[in-house]
């Protein structure tokens, strides 16, 4: 059921390692997402963006000569609310708190610090799926809304809360 | 701050359906866990490029030696080389099964970003030591931790009584 839906997916992997970028698109393959387009900056990655409208993007931080900070902060420009809401994965070297806050306030969703990890390569990738897109959008920042209520825990693995 | 004190901002809440029910319809969800096979085969796949990589970090790191006196002697150029070289091996060195040229790689990241003025000695120590953890010496974690941590009081002897740049 999970490879069908992969199936389904276009990613776009963005890095201007071309050993990173390789890594990561092989490693969708495995995954059997149905289309990984590659990018190698930013600006790059806008034109491929517009052109092949992702489900979901991978990028990394440092490029030149566009980052992946002022690409989130395109994405979340874009005047299309499908489009705007995308999912947006940072996947970085840099693991300082600084460009993590940088990442959070450029509207991204989430954020891998390398090096990467199959498994956690996955978990965020499912995560990026399932969650529902919520986007707050304020005149200084256009991202997604994480208040606590918005993190919505359903099914079996919800806390059930017992009044006695 | 109490609600009183909260400004007025005007907040738009865009609510859409994720994308895996955009998809495969209402309440569908991606399984959480990942399928074991499907795991191994991710690693086979590193496993194969890790052979093409293994060349290219060797050439990296070889590459890294040329840029230390220029880097030393404050050519900027010479310097966002190795700073993106050393930058490119940090994030990509442990997924590759070299974790230990990693760390001192991010660690020599660390001394350039800290840094204006730098040092060819402390460079130098950085790349030989991930010169020789590439080639398998020194590439233990209770050795590399004590090289880092040499490599650190050869980074304050250095710039002792001097203010880092971050």
């Amino acid at each position: 059921m999970a490879r069908s839906l992969f199936e389904m997916l276009t990613i776009l992997v963005v890095d201007d390692s071309l050993h990173m970028r390789r890594l990561i698109a092989r490693l969708l393959d495995v995954l059997g997402v149905g289309q990984v387009i590659v990018a190698s900056d930013g600006e790059e990655a806008w034109a491929k963006f517009l052109e092949h409208r992702p489900d979901v993007v991978i990028t990394d931080a440092a490029m030149k000569p566009t980052d992946g900070f002022v690409l989130a902060q395109r994405l979340r420009a874009i005047g299309e609310d499908e489009l705007r809401a995308v999912p947006i994965i940072m996947v970085s070297a840099h693991s300082e708190l600084s460009a993590v806050e940088r990442a959070r306030d450029s509207g991204v969703t989430d954020f891998i610090c390398k090096p990467v990890s199959p498994r956690l390569l996955y978990e965020r990738l499912v995560g990026a799926l399932n969650r529902p897109r919520k986007l707050i959008e304020t005149p200084g920042f256009v991202g997604p809304d994480r208040r606590a209520d918005a993190l919505a825990i359903d099914g079996p693995e919800r806390r059930q809360v017992t009044f006695i | 701050m109490n609600d009183a004190q909260t400004p007025d901002v005007p907040a738009r809440f865009l609510r859409l359906p994720s994308v895996a029910e955009r998809k495969l319809g209402p309440d569908f969800t991606a399984p959480v866990r990942l399928d074991p096979r499907v795991l191994d085969q991710m690693q086979d796949t590193i496993r194969e490029l890790t052979v093409k990589y293994s060349e290219n970090l060797k050439v990296q790191v070889g590459s890294l030696f040329s840029f230390i006196e220029p880097t030393a002697a404050g050519d900027a150029e010479a310097r966002n080389q190795l700073y993106s070289t050393a930058h490119e091996i940090r994030g990509l060195a442990g997924t590759f099964g070299y974790p230990t040229v990693g760390r001192f790689a991010h660690s020599l990241c660390a001394y350039l970003e800290n840094y204006k003025s730098v040092v060819s000695t402390v460079m130098r120590f950085h790349v030989e030591a991930m010169y020789d953890a590439l080639q398998g010496r020194g590439a233990d974690d209770i050795l590399a931790s004590d090289t880092l941590a040499s490599l650190d009081r050869l980074i304050a002897l250095s710039h002792d009584g001097e203010r880092s740049a971050g």
